[in-house]
């Protein structure tokens, strides 16, 4: 275990039995094979995990989440929203759910432990119907997602020299 | 003329948990309905896989129980082709249910419930220097100088004049039925923030011995994860070690946060007599110290009490097909191409979707007819309860000593009768006191292990049934656990090498379920919120309050990211 912080966090949040809503989880081996070998970067499967994620978000500089995201556009869109928008467009909290992602960086902010610089990316799915699989057009358009990752990456590390 | 008003976390009709409530002139409930308004069709995705991968699946049920779900899958196996764990792979899944519980029940008091009780911008009022003297008279916990106590209070200071609340928007914020003194309030937040922190390295015990989290490694058989003293690539000793020093982290933070905290909040609010909800209580037990299939050993006993009756502790068979059933006669399902009208066993049952709910955006469900996804889960025919109050009612109805001693000790020191666990009070401090006694089982269950390591016993994994040739044609078993939100339970009918049939019953089903068919068919949910009373309708704080106490979690199922919809909180009146 590595307790220093990570440079740079990339985490697939979502969850993988509802076809789409997984491709942020999705996306994780890809990158995992791409920069497992990176020391600043960390590479984390989020999946649902509520909580358990405040250290992943706490303990980098830079923060990449990726996930399905409904922006109410056309299936198959990438989106991409950054910095203060992030947190804009969650506000659960008075859920009887279990606490989501949004709570997680709630806390982070609370605490003044909020990354520098944060980026979530993510594509309208075509289906979130119960099936453990992304769906084909998902998988394309994962593609994209991954190719945007390593833009993202490059462009931290640039600013970081 | 009585009153409905509609609590739906979700605007949108996938939304999670939906309660509507009738209530009278005076503000009290008189009838209530809680929906399950996603549908949770696990069961469906298994079928057919290998009985060996299935746990994989299925703890991505959700992803806060996980591992519990990953248990309860491998149990089934274990239990329908007769495998023995072997000691040091028995203990390694006890202590890491343990930290689960720590875990769970931490984070839920502090940042899932305690809101519900402490008004957050009260804190801003509040003098640190009474603060401090407060904290220091109910526990030696070091964080507790007035500079400390300032620090977090200019924090919140600084959110409420931002006007974003961030993390503490939404609330009911200076609702009458808010109780505690500011300085409470403060140190309530001090110890909201230091929970996060601390459950931040709790976790780490899963991280040791599943592998990795979030979704820890399990398999049939035992453990994945080898454990060697001396080799890098297993579970070493200084893991070991790691491991044994956040257990002792964790006893403290609970003994000397946790606990004083609860006693000092639940003082102020012994007035909470409602939301006790039906008194019948169901726990399956677990924690064995040496062998998951010894149930009398269990520190955690079996056994299901009705209608409150201490005295009679009844025993429960999980395997007899006329104990456990589901009912479908509210819920949007299909047994057999029918609406209802019969129960099934776990191992007979059936997941068919019959949505004949409304269509559209709605104002009310139609409650006269099917108006869940959730099953109705009973025993012997009668709904129950599980949870943490389930487990403390039927220990301490067993004569569990160490459970006695403790429910025995907190009613005291809170100057209440033992009516008093039967209410919203009770069922949340049951989960406070169960956490302590779990705690100490798991440096119990730690040191055993230490023990076993020392003489050579380091197995983790019987190989002996792992290879399917060796399993027989059709072979059925139910995987037992108390999960921290109560009894759960996965039933595999194993055919050919094969998942035939796999059905969960979750806790939240049992506690959640919607009435039945005849008398006394009310389950705890409703029958909790029924004569609760409001004090202001507009914020039913109170119903709230009823609804976290049983720490609801109906499948952690689709979390996508909503640019649409934002709101995500709706109190309707209508």
């Amino acid at each position: 275990m590595n307790n220093s912080p990570s440079k740079i966090t990339i985490l697939g949040i979502g969850n993988t039995l509802y076809s789409d809503e997984g491709i942020g989880v999705y996306c994780i081996p890809f990158l995992q094979q791409i920069f497992g070998e990176c020391e600043d970067v960390l590479v984390e499967d989020g999946s649902t995990d509520g909580m358990k994620l405040l250290t992943f978000v706490e303990e980098t500089e830079n923060l990449l989440i990726i996930d399905a995201i409904n922006a109410g556009k056309e299936p198959g869109t990438f989106i991409r929203i950054e910095g203060e928008e992030i947190p804009k467009y969650f506000g659960v909290k008075m859920s009887i759910h279990q606490m989501g992602f949004a709570e997680v960086l709630a806390a982070a902010q609370f605490r003044d432990k909020y990354p520098k610089n944060i980026i979530m990316i993510g594509m309208q799915p075509y289906s979130l119907a119960l099936c453990p699989e992304v769906t084909d057009q998902g998988k394309e358009t994962a593609k994209l997602l991954i190719e945007e990752v390593k833009k993202i990456v490059e462009s931290w590390r640039s600013n970081e020299s | 003329m009585s009153e409905r008003i509609v609590v739906d976390p979700i605007t949108r009709i996938e939304g999670h948990l939906r309660v509507e409530v009738d209530i009278d002139e005076k503000g009290i409930i008189k009838e209530a309905y809680s929906s399950g308004t996603a549908v949770r069709g696990l069961e469906l995705i298994v079928k057919d896989r290998d009985p060996r991968d299935v746990w994989a699946f299925i703890q991505r049920i959700c992803g806060v129980c996980t591992s519990t779900h990953a248990l309860a899958s491998v149990r089934s196996v274990e239990a329908a082709l007769d495998i023995k764990i072997p000691l040091a792979g028995h203990l390694v899944r006890n202590v890491m249910l343990e930290a689960q519980y720590m875990h769970d029940h931490v984070v839920h008091f502090y940042h899932l419930h305690a809101l519900d009780w402490v008004d957050v911008i009260s804190a801003a009022s509040a003098d640190p220097e009474a603060t401090s003297k407060l904290a220091q008279s109910i526990s030696p916990w070091s964080k507790s100088s007035p500079g400390y106590f300032k620090d977090i209070q200019d924090k919140v200071k600084k959110l409420v004049t931002s006007g974003q609340l961030g993390i503490f928007a939404n609330g009911y914020w200076g609702h009458p039925a808010y109780k505690l003194p500011a300085e409470a309030n403060l140190m309530a937040v001090a110890h909201y923030l230091e929970a996060l922190d601390w459950q931040k390295e709790i976790v780490k015990v899963h991280t040791i011995l599943g592998g990795k989290n979030p979704h820890p490694h399990f398999q049939v058989g035992g453990m994945a994860t080898p454990i060697d003293i001396n080799s890098d690539n297993a579970i070493h000793a200084e893991k070991l070690m790691h491991v044994s020093k956040l257990i002792d982290d964790g006893i403290k933070f609970i003994n000397e946060v946790y606990i004083p905290d609860l006693l000092a909040i639940a003082s102020f609010y012994k007035d909470a007599t409602y939301g006790g909800g039906i008194q019948n209580f169901l726990s399956i037990g677990d924690f064995a110290p040496k062998d998951f299939n010894d149930v009398p050993s269990y520190r955690m006993p079996r056994g299901a009490i009705l209608n409150g009756n201490l005295n009679d502790v009844l025993p429960v068979d999980p395997e007899d097909p006329s104990e456990i059933q589901e009912y479908i006669d509210n819920a949007w399902y299909t047994y057999d191409g029918k609406d209802g009208g019969k129960g099934k066993h776990p191992y007979d049952g059936e997941t068919t979707f019959n949505y004949t709910g409304p269509k559209k955006e709605y104002k009310n469900l139609d409650t006269d007819k099917k108006y869940t996804w959730c099953k109705a889960p009973r025993w012997k025919g009668h709904p129950m309860e599980v949870g943490p109050l389930a487990r403390m009612v039927v220990g301490y109805a067993a004569g569990k000593k160490d459970i006695q001693d403790i429910v025995n000790g907190t009613l005291e020191k809170l100057g209440l009768p033992i009516s008093a666990l039967f209410t919203v009070l009770g069922r949340t401090a049951a989960r406070g006191l169960e956490t302590k006694l779990i705690a100490d089982w798991g440096r119990e269950d730690m040191d055993a292990l230490l023990k076993a390591i020392k003489n050579g016993q380091t197995t983790t994994f019987d190989s002996s049934k792992w290879d399917p040739s060796t399993w027989p044609k059709t072979a059925k078993g139910g995987g037992l656990i108390e999960a921290p939100r109560g009894f759960l339970g996965h039933w595999i009918v194993i055919e050919d090498g094969k998942t035939a049939n796999y059905q969960a019953i979750v806790p939240t089903t049992w506690n959640a379920s919607p009435k039945g068919v005849g008398e006394n068919q009310i389950a705890p949910y409703e029958a909790s919120l029924m004569g609760t009373p409001l004090a202001d309708k507009e914020q039913p704080l109170e119903i709230i309050r009823v609804i976290h106490s049983f720490d609801p979690c109906l499948a952690c199922a689709v979390h996508l990211t909503d640019l649409e919809n934002k709101q995500t909180t709706e109190i309707k009146l209508g």
